[in-house]
């Protein structure tokens, strides 16, 4: 089977030498730069040469504190589990606690503003919660 | 600052407007947790389309002191309505990565280039010179065509015109091409076989007026998700409407379906023929509109899968007529169509019904399980026949719509026509002529424009590996990630012989095997325009600086032009365009010392009018939500083909297919048969592998995956996996397994019962993650029409590693 072509990175046990010889000859030319004319790039990007597996917190709403907004205005993150919840035409399990911002355990669930409602009820364009409310998964991005 | 003052400023259109007083967290990068309070003294206000899907959401941008802070739904704007998804409400991060190119990088080694050095900071004249050079010889030795652009959808529309014009006119090469050759050219192959004209009839408005919604392979609700909000709003207000999702994949857009029906890969062309046999023997058809308005055709058949190298095909359509095409779909009886495609005779017929039932208006949606395809160009031709027997097309409610991946496929890669064959305004190469038609307003002499076609992308890849592309620069693109088959092409670009150039904004798959690396402006460091899927042309200005060096891929363009002593086809004159006084210019306007963007808009208008493509002078669009095209008398077109929305439908026709000249205005159906893909499961390689994306990630990730919300939201590539087959391999959540196929293998961790589960037999690995290069093991089959590949379907075999 092929290998990944990669300038970078490998999977394979060898290619960290390999990685590690890399090193030393940048090292070596970074020391050189006067002579050579310009610093080597040192951005290695995304890749980490691992996959990673998606771990979410797993807490019941209450039990999580919540994570603070990216910006004013931008959508509360979620910071509990929601792989149980269901958002259908018939029913969406966000309101229960959310539309009035009920006392869920130590915490108080955000209430929906009023912008994102139409009439008496959930303004359509905003009934589906996840397209920009998204749980947070353990880890962080590599750059 | 009060929530109602805040409503009240972007009530006012939210273009240039300041805001005093009140609180608001600073997080111009990625640390939101240390964010520091500020004042909203001096925050602006401008508007801006996305900058990921083809949508085409408004956003108002907030920028305080050079820097963006803020982000908000354009509440003027029709499209989006003032809310939008997780990715657009992440825009005020993407520019702002840690590791922002800055600097133009070249390979070297003692401090000269070399294809086996490291990557080294250099001017840009260093940089640009030794493209030139490259080029230069390049041509001499090999001719024009070994010299390659490959550019992007996420390219503005002056990005695309200026390459185009440069390759096209200036070095006198047709090999240019884009990445939504991977995303749309099966869509606008089904436009152009069945209306002669590119682009859907209708818009975003028709989702009000319509009772039924037929997905065809399109997971809306991750991929457009605001669109997917409109529906569920038309679903939620109107009891009687209902969404099927028809898919290979359970997935969210299930959630709000009547019904979700499971097909086997492929089998759509079945169902679709199926459906049309039913609606035949039902009489569920419109005689009237068949007879006034359509025409019959068909085409080669058995017309392989573009694997070998060079690769060519070309369809013959003869004419047909109704008889003979229903003799045709005769043979999709619905027991046949079951046994292709696992669908039951009665849900076919249901469908079958839905489409028939002339009281009930229906919207069909697509986008990459459509156009990613083998036979992509049947499949669109065979959903728009159930639309066009029906006569439900062309009216409010009633429409056939192809969507888009890319915020400006349509706009700049479609209208623009930057493919290999295509020029403006759905004009051709082939055709004398459409070349001496552009030749014209380009101002250079007859005969510049080479008459054949060259590379297609899979087959620029191909010809990069086998020495007839020597020098390929990548723009807005990371192809290198994003190609099927991959490791074929990764290693033609290192190739000692080969010279690879990407522009991009953070170091890439494709950036670490480029031999120059240009940093780049993006989005609203520069003035820009995009066209969306609904034929809505939007611009915005330039906001902020962009960061270093970075540089516009307009300007990198110009300035290559230069240097290869083609600057004079950008060459305007500052009385006609003078530059902006009252909003910052662009790098490569104030360069110019014109306002060049404009000089090449208003030039590239003069293809579209009075051929149905017209767009509004330059201006306009500053002071607009955008408009949808063709754009008569200042007023846009909700609707084309429809007398009393379409200017171009001469009063009493009613409806005018006026793209399909020589069949005097008819749209044609088209007998498409089934036949299978390229590769399919069998001992070995037992599984179905399908790619894609999931809503938090655009594209390879190279932009979302830097935001640290987004990030975390969705870190990984995962190999998702139905709980039947996962059991029977041992294999769980969590599972480390490896993915392998004749070409390629991956290695990821598995998800059973995860955000999607496929069908039995078949693996989802979505393509953002560069830790799991899937497109290692895709296979690049292509439609041999469209020349689009299929990233969903290939045959693999997956192990526990």
């Amino acid at each position: 089977m092929e290998e990944t072509i990669s300038r970078f990175f490998d999977n394979k046990i060898i290619a960290i030498a390999a990685a590690m010889a890399l090193v030393a000859i940048m090292l070596a030319l970074l020391a050189s730069c006067g002579d050579s004319g310009g610093t080597v790039f040192s951005g290695k990007g995304l890749a980490t040469g691992e996959p990673g597996m998606n771990i979410y917190s797993g807490k019941e709403p209450g039990q999580a504190s919540k994570i603070e907004r990216p910006y004013p205005g931008a959508p509360p993150l979620v910071p509990h589990a929601v792989d149980k919840m269901n958002i259908t035409r018939e029913k969406n399990d966000c309101i229960g606690c959310h539309k009035d911002g009920i006392r869920v355990g130590q915490d108080v669930a955000t209430k929906i503003p009023e912008s994102h409602y139409e009439g008496t009820g959930l303004a359509g364009i905003r009934y589906n919660c996840r397209q920009c409310h998204v749980p947070q998964a353990e880890g962080e991005p590599p750059v | 600052m009060g929530e109602l003052t805040r409503r009240e400023f972007l009530k006012r259109g939210g273009v240039i407007v300041s805001v005093v007083g009140g609180t608001i967290y600073l997080n111009p990068y990625l640390d939101y947790v240390e964010a520091i309070t500020e004042s909203l003294d001096d925050l602006t206000w401008d508007k801006a389309p996305c900058r990921f899907c083809g949508t085409g959401c408004s956003v108002l941008v907030g920028v305080k002191d050079g820097k963006i802070v803020a982000v908000k739904g354009d509440p003027e704007s029709s499209v989006n309505k003032g809310t939008l998804c997780v990715k657009g409400y992440s825009l005020p991060f993407i520019q702002y990565g840690r590791d922002r190119l800055t600097k133009p990088l070249i390979r070297k080694k003692n401090g000269s280039y070399d294809k086996q050095g490291e990557l080294t900071e250099a001017s840009w004249d260093e940089a640009m010179e030794l493209i030139a050079q490259k080029a230069k010889k390049t041509i001499e030795d090999k001719g024009p065509s070994a010299v390659a652009m490959f550019g992007s959808g996420q390219w503005t529309i002056w990005e695309g015109y200026a390459a185009s014009k440069l390759w096209k006119a200036g070095l006198q090469s047709n090999s240019i091409e884009v990445n939504a050759r991977h995303c749309m050219a099966s869509a606008v192959t089904g436009f152009m076989t069945t209306f002669g004209m590119d682009e859907p009839m209708g818009s975003y408005e028709d989702f009000s007026h319509a009772d039924v919604f037929v997905l065809w392979g399109a997971n809306m609700a991750e991929m457009h998700p605001i669109l997917f909000s409109k529906i569920t709003d038309r679903l939620l207000q109107n009891k009687n409407a209902q969404l099927i999702n028809m898919t290979t994949i359970s997935n969210r857009s299930s959630a709000m379906a009547a019904k979700e029906i499971i097909f086997k890969p492929q089998s759509d062309l079945a169902i679709a023929n199926g459906i049309a046999n039913i609606l035949i023997n039902e009489g569920w058809i419109n005689q009237d509109f068949i007879s006034r308005h359509l025409a019959f055709k068909r085409g080669k058949e058995n017309i392989g899968y573009g694997l070998e190298d060079r690769f060519a095909f070309e369809d013959e359509p003869k004419a047909s007529d109704f008889q003979a095409y229903s003799q045709f779909v005769s043979n999709y009886t619905p027991e046949y169509v079951e046994k292709l495609s696992g669908v039951s005779r009665d849900d076919l017929y249901q469908l079958a019904r839905l489409y028939g039932d002339p009281k009930l208006k229906v919207v069909s949606l697509w986008t990459m399980g459509m156009n990613q395809h083998t036979r992509g160009t049947w499949i669109n031709n065979l959903v728009y026949n159930l639309h066009l027997l029906t006569g439900k097309i062309s009216e409010p409610g009633n429409q056939p719509f192809s969507l888009t991946g890319q915020p400006s496929a349509c706009g700049t890669t479609r209208e623009v026509g930057t493919f290999t064959q295509r020029l403006p305004a759905d004009m051709v190469v082939t055709n004398a002529e459409h070349r001496a038609k552009t030749e014209k307003i380009w101002g250079v002499p007859e005969g510049t424009i080479p008459a054949k076609p060259t590379f297609h992308a899979i087959e620029m890849m191909k010809a990069l590996d086998r020495g007839e592309v020597n020098v390929f620069w990548s723009q807005t693109a990371n192809p290198f990630q994003a190609f099927p088959n991959l490791n074929r092409y990764r290693k033609a670009a290192l190739k000692e012989e080969n010279f690879i150039i990407v522009s991009d904004v953070y170091p890439t798959r494709s950036t670490e095997i480029a031999d120059v690396v240009l940093p780049s402006a993006m989005w609203v460091e520069k003035e820009g325009a995009f066209g969306n899927a609904e034929r809505r042309t939007q611009f915005w200005r330039r906001m902020i600086d962009p960061p270093g060096e970075a540089r516009s891929d307009l300007w990198q363009t110009v300035e290559f032009a230069k240097r290869m002593g083609q600057g004079n086809l950008f060459e305007y004159s500052d009385d006609d365009f003078p530059m902006p006084q009252s909003y910052p210019s662009s790098d490569a306007t104030q360069d110019a010392g014109f306002y060049l963007e404009k000089a090449l808009f208003e030039e590239y208008r003069k293809f579209g009018l009075g051929v149905g493509h017209d767009l509004a002078p330059f201006d306009v669009y500053h002071q607009t939500r955008g408009l949808r095209w063709p754009v008569v008398d200042g007023k846009e077109t909700l609707i084309r083909y429809r007398e009393g929305y379409d200017p171009y439908v001469e009063k009493g026709k009613g409806l005018d297919f006026y793209g399909n000249e020589k069949t005097g205005g008819k749209a044609v159906v088209w007998s498409r048969p089934y036949e299978p893909p390229p590769e399919v499961p069998n001992s070995e390689y037992p599984f179905w592998l399908c790619t894609g994306r999931v809503m938090e990630h655009w594209h390879s990730g190279t932009m979302t995956r830097r935001v640290k919300s987004l990030y975390k939201a969705y870190p990984h590539a995962t190999a998702n996996l139905h709980p039947e087959d996962a059991s029977k391999l041992g294999i769980r959540s969590g599972t480390k397994i490896r993915i392998s196929s004749r070409r390629g293998e991956a290695v990821m961790f598995a998800e059973v019962a995860g955000r999607v589960t496929p069908q039995e037999g078949m693996v989802y690995v979505p393509w953002f993650d560069e830790d799991v290069l899937i497109n290692n093991v895709t296979l690049d089959a292509y439609c041999p029409i469209s020349k689009q590949a299929d990233f969903k379907k290939c045959a693999v075999r997956i192990e526990v590693v």
